[in-house]
């Protein structure tokens, strides 16, 4: 039986009021995924006793949290583009950002969707306008956005990412499930969450996964 | 539903999705399903497999059935039900994550969320919004109708 005319008519009315602005572009909304993840390590944060400020990379006190649409550098000031700073007692700070561009072991710059780095590194990177180094970065985190399961391709990518990152622990964060990227990424002993939406276990594990990172980080520092 | 069907059914919703401003979830399915999907499948070979100063060579051996991955295209069917769970997650996941952030944003005092290109040349800006009631209630009529296409 030939699919009803009206079912395509709704699916066409529906969309029109489901659609968010996020998602009105031609992109995949990446951008938001990476927020969302960016405030998953700022929860672990908060749960393992850090002491959260923000700032705007001017200096400024975000009321609205700015971020890029695309990676870009840590000290670039088109834009107030905020940043999370992680304060442990008795151990050095960490800022947590979105979307900057790190040197890898190699020397060549990547870019990082989501990073937590050593606040003393990201303040000499601003004011000498570098890219932050890969001994300086505590958790590197990739953020894929897909409405099917991802393609191979991109945990390809991870892994060349990871290979360059070292010694920070790395995650591949994505909303869809792979189970094929998963066993590719668990048979190279690297750290991942699928299906990582709001609400969901994935990010539950997530979050605890990064939480025992910040305990490692509490108990070498002190 | 036939295949001749799902086929003309796919490109219909294709062709809507498309026009609805989100190009990028058909294309990822359209890149998805091309690559097809792998089985695992039990082939008879009469060699195996070995190293021979370091270089792999087949040596005759005797009949012995072996597994290996073989790929199959999609059917038209799922096909159809690939793009209509695809749109299903897009716009859910999107939703959850706008729902997700403002909550954040409110929790820790701030007005809000926004993104900003800094690209010189592009003028990409938007911001978070939570979902209202509207959006949820299309939300749930999406699914609905989606369902029932990938049912019928």
């Amino acid at each position: 039986m030939a699919i009803p005319d009206a079912l395509f008519a709704e699916v066409q009315t529906a969309l029109g009021a489901a659609v968010g602005p996020s998602l009105t572009a031609a992109s995949p909304p990446s951008d938001l995924f990476e927020a969302f993840v960016w405030s998953i390590v700022v929860r672990a944060a908060q749960q393992e006793g850090a002491t959260i400020s923000y700032f705007n990379v001017d200096g400024s006190t975000p009321t609205v949290f700015t971020f890029r649409t695309s990676p870009g550098f840590i000290y670039s000031s088109a834009q107030p583009y905020s940043y999370a700073r992680i304060a442990f007692p008795e151990c050095r700070m960490l800022e947590a950002h979105v979307g900057v561009r790190a040197q890898g072991n190699s020397g060549v710059l990547h870019e990082c969707d989501v990073l937590v780095l050593s606040a003393d590194e990201a303040e000499a990177c601003r004011v000498n306008e570098t890219s932050p180094r890969a001994a300086s970065l505590v958790i590197v985190l990739e953020c894929k956005f897909y409405a099917t399961p991802l393609p191979l391709g991109e945990a390809r990518a991870f892994l060349g990412l990871a290979g360059e990152f070292n010694p920070p622990t790395k995650f591949l964060v994505q909303n869809a499930v792979s189970p094929s990227i998963s066993k590719l990424v668990a048979y190279k002993n690297h750290k991942w969450a699928d299906g990582a939406l709001p609400g969901s276990q994935s990010v539950l594990n997530l979050q605890a996964e990064m939480q025992s990172v910040f305990r490692r980080f509490k108990a070498l520092e002190y | 539903m036939t295949e001749a069907e799902a086929r003309r059914a796919f490109e219909k919703l294709a062709s809507i999705v498309r026009n609805a401003g989100l190009p990028w979830v058909v294309d990822q399915v359209v890149d998805y399903v091309s690559r097809g999907k792998q089985q695992e499948a039990d082939v008879t070979v009469t060699y195996s497999l070995a190293l021979e100063g370091g270089i792999p060579v087949a040596k005759p051996g005797r009949r012995q059935r072996q597994k290996m991955l073989r790929t199959v295209p999609y059917s038209d069917v799922e096909r159809l039900a690939i793009l209509a769970d695809a749109v299903i997650n897009a716009i859910e996941a999107s939703a959850s994550l706008d729902d997700s952030l403002t909550d954040f944003a409110k929790n820790e005092n701030r007005g809000g969320v926004r993104f900003i290109s800094d690209r010189s040349g592009e003028h990409r800006e938007h911001a978070v919004k939570g979902v209202t009631k509207t959006r949820r209630d299309a939300l749930a009529r999406l699914r609905q109708a989606l369902t029932a296409i990938k049912n019928s």
